[in-house]
């Protein structure tokens, strides 16, 4: 689904955050990505969802180099990609509802099955009184849940997510990894930025370690 | 397009750009409207003042000579439609005091000849230069008096107040254009966490776009419709004081095509601007 080949990162010519990055995210992959902070986690997630593009090397999605794919080519390959932010990175002015239904709206999904599929993840993640909220009244906790809500609705090919569990309890945290292998099961390429070692070892899937811009697997 | 504008930006947010058009649209008609005004104005006032010249023609050796040129300009100058000559009777008694009675038919005294034509057409369509020329084809010495001088002066004002609508209207697009701009920029900067989060979930620019020029669209034509009604009053109540309700219809089409003008200019304007400023998103 993913290949980088010997891909490197710099910002506004600075020194090389990313450097020679050779990775494959196949179908129904599981892998975590760790490393110490300012190691390049989140800049390695940001060319996985195109939020960046390579300095160096190569990026295939699906088959397709990123540099040769037009914007709009870029555009569908992203609406197939589910993202968790760390910060989670709501639409403070859209309640609960409209902040989840927004990539199935991106998909031109019908209202009747947006209702339908919102109301049913709401009911999954627990906050399905809150649709008509605005993220401003929920605690981080809950917010986190929309996050994860709205990057999985879709059911993506892939998933990437960036401390999915920070903000959450055990029990939630245990709940929301288990929603990721059940979608990890039905084929979807799941990458999580973690540090939450207890639940890596509960949820035992290969380790990517990320170190000075690195990738040691 | 099944994303909702409030998805991107709050609703409320180019709410005071649709007063602004509303009156700049309101200055760029009227302006408008007040250029064909004045040229109309323009065209009035030199047909009502005096649509006449006076021609002379000189005095020649023989009658016979001075009745053929009069003949040939009654039968040639093409455009006159009424002449006035000096009484022949009239003349002759002048000239009999100063030759003891006797007529000039007896001593064939050269006499000048006086004429005043109506044109037929109006001076501002060229129609005095047309018969001068036509005249003086015919009679090289001809002598005519015209009113060229404070036609010209009339000419200058009404050039220049219509080179003032004129810039007027140019300048009230061209602000339009700036302003539309530069909230469209400011706009995007101010909702660039949000712009940015919907072209990562797979929003293409061009709808970005397309969701920026939907939601100023609305108070955009709310402002212009408020404009429209505005300023067909306005219309019709200078047009009936000025005299010129004969151009109530071209003005209200000149109206209702300035309103289709900065609709479109703003929609335009805002992809453009959207567009530019989203394009090092990759």
């Amino acid at each position: 689904m993913i290949n980088l080949a010997h891909v490197g990162l710099r910002y506004d010519g600075g020194p090389e955050i990313l450097t020679d990055i050779n990775l494959t995210l196949d179908k129904g992959s599981f892998h975590y990505l760790t490393g110490p902070s300012g190691s390049g986690k989140t800049s390695l997630m940001k060319l996985l969802f195109m939020g960046l593009l390579p300095t160096r090397g190569d990026i295939d999605f699906f088959g397709e180099r990123v540099q040769n794919l037009s914007r709009r080519e870029r555009a569908k390959i992203r609406q197939q990609i589910g993202v968790i932010f760390q910060d989670f990175r709501l639409i403070p002015h859209l309640n609960l509802f409209d902040n989840m239904a927004l990539p199935l709206r991106l998909a031109h999904m019908s209202e009747h099955k947006i209702q339908t599929a919102v109301h049913d993840m709401a009911e999954w993640i627990g906050l399905r009184d809150y649709l008509k909220s605005k993220p401003a009244f929920l605690s981080g906790g809950q917010q986190q849940r929309v996050a994860i809500a709205r990057a999985v609705i879709t059911k993506p090919k892939i998933l990437l997510a960036d401390e999915p569990t920070g903000s959450l309890d055990d029990m939630m945290g245990q709940k929301i990894m288990g929603l990721f292998e059940e979608l990890n099961k039905s084929g979807t390429a799941v990458l999580i930025a973690s540090h939450n070692k207890i639940l890596m070892d509960k949820f035992a899937h290969p380790s990517l370690r990320l170190k000075a811009g690195h990738l040691i697997s | 397009m099944s994303i909702p504008v409030a998805q991107v930006i709050p609703s409320s947010t180019f709410s005071h750009v649709g007063l602004m058009v509303s009156f700049m649209s309101l200055m760029a008609i009227l302006c408008a409207c007040s250029f064909i005004g004045v040229f109309d104005m323009t065209k009035q006032w030199m047909r009502d003042v005096d649509n006449t010249l006076t021609i002379e023609i000189p005095a020649y050796n023989t009658m016979e000579q001075s009745v053929l040129s009069q003949r040939a300009i009654k039968q040639n100058a093409i455009k006159i439609e009424n002449f006035l000559e000096y009484d022949p009777l009239v003349t002759d008694i002048q000239i009999k005091t100063f030759t003891d009675g006797e007529s000039d038919n007896d001593i064939s005294i050269p006499e000048p000849v006086f004429m005043t034509v109506t044109l037929i057409e109006d001076r501002a369509d060229q129609a005095e230069e047309r018969l001068i020329r036509n005249i003086t084809d015919l009679v090289p010495d001809v002598v005519t008096q015209t009113a060229k001088d404070w036609e010209r002066d009339i000419h200058n004002i009404a050039l220049s107040l219509q080179t003032l609508f004129g810039g007027l209207l140019l300048a009230s697009f061209l602000i339009t254009i700036f302003t539309i701009s530069t909230i469209i920029k400011i706009q995007v900067k101010a909702h660039a966490q949000n712009i940015e989060l919907i072209h990562l979930m797979g929003a293409p620019v061009g709808l970005i776009a397309a969701l920026f020029k939907k939601s100023i669209t609305i108070p955009v034509l709310v402002g212009c419709g408020i404009a429209l009604c505005l300023a067909c009053l306005s219309l019709y109540v200078l047009l009936a004081l000025t005299g010129l309700h004969q151009n109530l219809y071209l003005c209200f089409m000149i109206a209702i095509g300035i309103v289709v003008i900065f609709i479109t200019i703003t929609r335009l304007t805002t992809e453009w601007t959207v567009r530019k400023a989203l394009w090092n998103l990759p």
